[in-house]
C-alpha cells in the first residue's frame, strides 16, 4: 500500500516547496487535505501573475486576500507581474509596502503601463534586498537616492531612469541586466569591482533619430560574463578595462563608422574569453575595420561567428588567434535566393593561407555551418577546412530552410567527395530553421 | 578551542575517511571531501571529533537510508568539484532529479536533516513543478495525499478579513457564480463528470478564498433590476446551450485563452463573444448585485469568472520567459516598439 511520504516532511519544508509556486497554485493546495489546508499561510514567498487570473478585479481580491491572511508579516519574496492600471486604486503601492522591510530579500517588478509610483524610492533604499528586478514605465519618477548593499542581482527596463553612478555603487553587485533606451542615456558609465555577469542591452521605444552615446565605460575587472546588444544607437567612444577571467562575451554591435575604431579594443579586452559570440553586424564592423589586429585568444574554446556576407579573409585571420580552438560555428547571414538553383557565381576571395591556423590543424573538433549557401568562397573555405583539419570529430551543416531537395542533396554529393584530412570526421545534415533534436 | 582540540582536529582534516551510520546500525566509509560538503557531517567532524574512525561513526539522522544515503554522496561527490561550469552542474542535477516521487519525498527529508541546503532546494523546486497547474485530485493521487478533508470544510470559505468594498462586491458575484456553476454541472452528461469534480474545487477555491459574505445591506438598481428580469426569461433554452458549449471548451481547455492576444485576436474574440451573447445567469437575486458596477462589466466578470475556472484546470505555456528568466543565458528580447510603455500585453 502505498503511503503518503510527502505528508511526513516538516511544515517548514513544505511551506518552503510551495514557496517555488505561483502563488495561486500554493493557495490551491489548501484543498489536498487537511494537513495542507493551512499551509500556505505560512508563506514568505509570493508570486503573483495576472495571466493566471485573468480579470483585474479579480486579481487585486486575491492578492488583497492572501497577503491579508498571512501569518507572518515579513515578506521575505514579492513577485508581482501585472497591469499598471491597477495602480487606480494604489494597489500595487499598497502590496509593494507591505513587502518592504527588513526581510525582504528578492523583489520582482514587471508592470506594464504607465506607471506613476510614490514608492520606487523606497525600493531603491531597501537594504536587505539582495534581487531586484524592475520593469515599468517610471519615466517621470526621478529615482535621487539608492542604498541597496546586499543587492547582487539588479535588472532594469528600458523605463527606468537610474543613476548609473548609484547602481555601480552597490558594492555586492554581481548580476547587472540593464535594458537601455538610449534617449535616457548619452553616457554609460559602469564601474563596479565585484561585477561577474553584464548584459548591456539597447532597446529602441521611440522612433527618433537613431541616439548617439557619446560614451560608452566599462570597468569591471571581475566580469566573466558579457553580452553587448547595440541595435541601432551610435556610440562614439568605448572605454573598457581589461577582463582577466571572461569565460563568455556575445557581442551584437550595430554596423556604426563610429564603431569600426573601438570594436577592436573591445576584443582586445576580452581576449581572455573562453567562449565567445560575433553578431552579424559586428563582423561588418571588423570586415569594415582597416587594418584590422586580432589579439591572440590564448584561452578561446568555442567560437560563433555570424556573416551578413561570408569573408573568408577575416574568419582565417581570426582562426589564426585563436590557438586553441575547439567549436567553430557559423552562421551566414546573408541574402538568400529561394529556389535558385544555379550556385552564386560572384568571384570568390578566397585564398589559401599561408600555413594552416594552428587550431585547425590540431584542435578544432566540431565544425558547425548554419545556412550554408554553397557558393564558391563558402565551399572553398569549406573544402580547405576539412582537409586540414586532422581532429575534426563532427561537421554539421545546416541548410537553409527554403532550400528544395536538390539544392540539399547536391550540397551534400558536393561535400562528401571533399577530401577529409580527419578519419574520424562525421558528417550531419540539418535543415536550419527546424529545432535540432 | 584549546591546543588539544586543535590538535586533534588537524589530524582529523589529514585523514581522507570518514565514517558513517545510517540508522540500520550499517557503517559506510566515505572519502572525506565527499562527506564534508554536507553540513551536518561537518558540524559533527569538527566540533564533536566523530567520524574519523569505525568505532565513533557519525550516526546519520533517522531519514538517511542507506540507499538515499548514496544518492546524496553521489551529489556531493559531483558538487564538491570546484571547477565545474554552472551547464555542468545544472545538466547533471536534471538528470539527478530523475526519479519517482516517493524516492523524491525521501530524498528531501533526508537533505533537510542533512542541512544540504543546495539539494534541499534542487528538490523541493523539482517537487514544486510537479504539483504546479494540477487539480487537487490529479495532486493526491500523485501523492497519495488522504482526502480527508469533509465536503464542508471543502466548501467552508475562509473569512476575508480586509473591508474594501470591491472585494465584498466580488465575494457576492463568486457566490452567485458558484451556484450558477452547480446548476450547470446539473445539466451535463456523466462522461464529463469527472471533469466537473475538479470545477467544484475551482469555484471553491474562488469563495474560499475571497470569504463568502452575505452582505444584506445592498443597493438595489432599478436599471439592473430590469435587465435581470429580461435575462431571466432567456434563461433556460440559453443556459442549456451555453452549458453544452462550456463542456466543449473544458474539453478543449487547453487551447483556449482567456486575453485575446493580438495576433490571435479573431477567431478567440468571436468565441468567447459568443459566449458572452448566450450567457445568462440562472437564478439571480435582485438584492444581490450591487450598483457600483455596471452592467457591461458585470457582464465580462462573468465570463472571465468562468474562464477563470477553466484557467486553473489548464496547463498554462509559459510565457515572459525571457523577463523572467533573466538569470539565465538568453539571448536579446524581441522588443515592439509600439507606444510608451516597455512591455505591450496583448490585452
Amino acid at each position: 500500500m502505498d503511503t503518503d511520504i510527502i505528508s511526513s516532511l516538516p511544515n517548514s519544508l513544505l511551506c518552503h516547496i510551495l514557496s517555488f509556486l505561483p502563488t495561486i497554485d500554493a493557495v490551491g493546495t489548501s484543498f489536498l487535505s487537511c494537513r495542507w489546508r493551512h499551509l500556505w499561510k505560512d508563506l514568505q514567498a509570493f508570486d503573483f501573475d495576472t495571466q493566471r487570473i485573468g480579470n483585474n478585479e479579480r486579481f487585486v481580491s486575491f492578492v488583497d486576500t492572501v497577503l491579508s491572511q498571512r501569518r507572518f508579516s515579513d515578506i521575505r519574496k514579492l513577485r508581482l507581474i501585472c497591469g499598471a492600471h491597477l495602480d487606480s486604486g494604489n494597489a500595487v503601492g499598497r502590496w509593494v509596502r507591505a513587502a518592504l522591510g527588513p526581510c525582504l530579500q528578492e523583489m520582482d517588478l514587471l508592470l506594464y503601463g504607465d506607471v506613476s509610483s510614490n514608492y520606487v524610492d523606497e525600493i531603491f533604499t531597501c537594504a536587505s534586498l539582495v534581487s531586484l528586478t524592475l520593469v515599468a514605465n517610471l519615466v517621470l519618477n526621478n529615482i535621487s537616492s539608492v542604498h541597496l548593499p546586499l543587492l547582487k542581482n539588479l535588472s532594469l527596463g528600458p523605463d527606468v531612469p537610474v543613476d548609473l553612478n548609484l547602481i555601480s555603487a552597490c558594492p555586492a553587485l554581481e548580476y547587472l541586466y540593464f535594458i537601455f533606451d538610449a534617449s535616457f542615456y548619452p553616457n554609460i558609465h559602469l564601474l563596479s569591482p565585484s561585477l561577474k555577469r553584464l548584459r548591456l542591452i539597447e532597446a529602441r521605444e521611440r522612433d527618433f533619430d537613431d541616439p548617439i552615446i557619446t560614451e560608452i565605460q566599462i570597468d569591471a575587472p571581475n566580469l566573466e560574463y558579457l553580452r553587448i546588444y547595440l541595435e541601432e544607437s551610435c556610440v562614439r567612444t568605448l572605454v573598457i578595462s581589461d577582463f582577466p577571467n571572461m569565460m563568455e562575451a556575445s557581442i551584437d554591435i550595430a554596423p556604426k563608422a563610429e564603431h569600426v575604431d573601438w570594436v577592436p579594443k573591445l576584443l582586445q579586452a576580452l581576449s581572455k574569453t573562453k567562449k565567445l559570440a560575433l553578431g552579424g553586424f559586428t563582423t561588418q564592423c571588423l570586415v569594415k575595420a582597416p587594418n584590422l589586429h586580432f589579439p591572440e585568444f590564448r584561452y578561446l574554446r568555442q567560437l560563433r561567428i555570424c556573416f551578413r556576407s561570408f569573408n573568408s579573409g577575416v574568419l582565417i585571420k581570426l582562426l589564426c588567434c585563436c590557438p586553441k580552438l575547439q567549436v567553430l560555428k557559423i552562421d551566414n547571414n546573408g541574402v538568400q535566393y529561394f529556389g535558385d538553383q544555379t550556385p552564386r557565381t560572384e568571384p570568390s576571395s578566397w585564398t589559401q593561407p599561408a600555413s594552416v591556423p594552428n587550431c585547425v590543424r590540431s584542435h578544432l573538433n566540431i565544425l558547425e555551418f548554419r545556412r550554408y549557401p554553397d557558393s564558391l568562397e563558402e565551399r572553398e573555405f569549406l573544402a580547405y577546412i576539412l582537409q586540414n583539419a586532422l581532429v575534426l570529430k563532427t561537421f554539421i551543416i545546416y541548410t537553409n530552410i527554403g532550400s528544395f531537395e536538390k539544392e540539399k542533396e547536391h550540397i551534400l554529393n558536393e561535400i562528401s567527395v571533399l577530401p577529409r584530412g580527419s578519419s574520424i570526421c562525421q558528417v550531419e545534415e540539418f535543415t536550419y530553421g527546424k529545432w535540432r533534436l | 578551542m584549546s591546543e588539544i582540540d586543535m590538535a586533534v582536529s588537524k589530524t582529523e582534516i589529514m585523514q581522507p575517511y570518514i565514517w558513517l551510520q545510517t540508522p540500520d546500525g550499517a557503517i559506510k566509509q566515505v572519502e572525506q571531501e565527499i562527506a564534508m560538503f554536507c553540513p551536518f557531517i561537518c558540524q559533527k567532524v569538527i566540533q564533536k571529533g566523530t567520524g574519523c574512525s569505525k568505532n565513533c561513526a557519525i550516526c546519520l539522522p533517522q531519514r538517511v537510508t542507506p540507499t538515499i544515503l548514496s544518492l546524496i554522496l553521489d551529489y556531493c561527490r559531483f558538487h564538491q568539484v570546484p571547477g565545474r561550469s554552472n551547464k555542468e552542474r545544472k545538466s547533471y542535477d536534471e538528470k539527478f532529479m530523475r526519479m519517482d516521487t516517493k524516492q523524491l519525498c525521501e530524498l528531501t527529508s533526508a537533505a533537510d536533516s542533512l542541512q544540504l541546503k543546495p539539494l534541499v532546494d534542487l528538490t523541493s523546486r523539482t517537487l514544486a513543478r510537479i504539483i504546479e497547474g494540477k487539480s487537487p485530485e490529479e495532486i493526491r493521487c500523485i501523492f497519495n495525499l488522504p482526502d480527508d478533508l469533509t465536503e464542508e470544510e471543502k466548501l467552508e470559505p475562509l473569512k476575508n478579513t480586509t473591508a474594501d468594498p470591491r472585494i465584498r462586491l466580488l465575494n457576492r458575484l463568486y457566490a452567485k457564480k458558484r451556484k450558477e456553476l452547480k446548476e450547470r454541472e446539473r445539466l451535463k452528461n456523466v462522461e464529463i463528470e469527472v471533469e466537473n469534480v475538479d470545477d467544484r474545487s475551482v469555484d471553491d477555491l474562488l469563495s474560499f478564498i475571497n470569504g463568502n459574505d452575505a452582505d444584506p445591506k445592498e443597493m438595489k438598481n432599478s436599471k439592473n433590476k430590469k435587465k435581470n428580469r429580461r435575462r431571466k426569461e432567456q434563461q433556460t433554452s440559453s443556459s442549456l446551450k451555453e452549458a453544452s458549449e462550456l463542456n466543449n471548451k473544458e474539453i478543449n481547455g487547453h487551447n483556449i485563452r482567456p486575453q485575446t492576444d493580438g495576433a490571435n485576436g479573431v477567431s478567440e474574440a468571436s468565441q468567447s463573444n459568443t459566449e458572452d451573447s448566450t450567457f445568462v445567469p440562472r437564478e439571480f437575486d435582485d438584492g444581490d448585485i450591487d450598483e457600483e458596477i455596471d452592467p457591461a462589466l458585470q457582464e465580462k466578470l462573468d465570463r472571465e469568472v468562468e474562464d477563470f475556472a477553466r484557467i486553473l484546470n489548464s496547463d498554462w505555456p509559459e510565457r515572459m520567459q525571457e523577463l523572467l528568466s533573466l538569470g539565465q543565458e538568453r539571448k536579446a528580447m524581441p522588443f515592439t516598439s509600439n507606444g510608451n510603455s516597455f512591455l505591450r500585453r496583448n490585452a
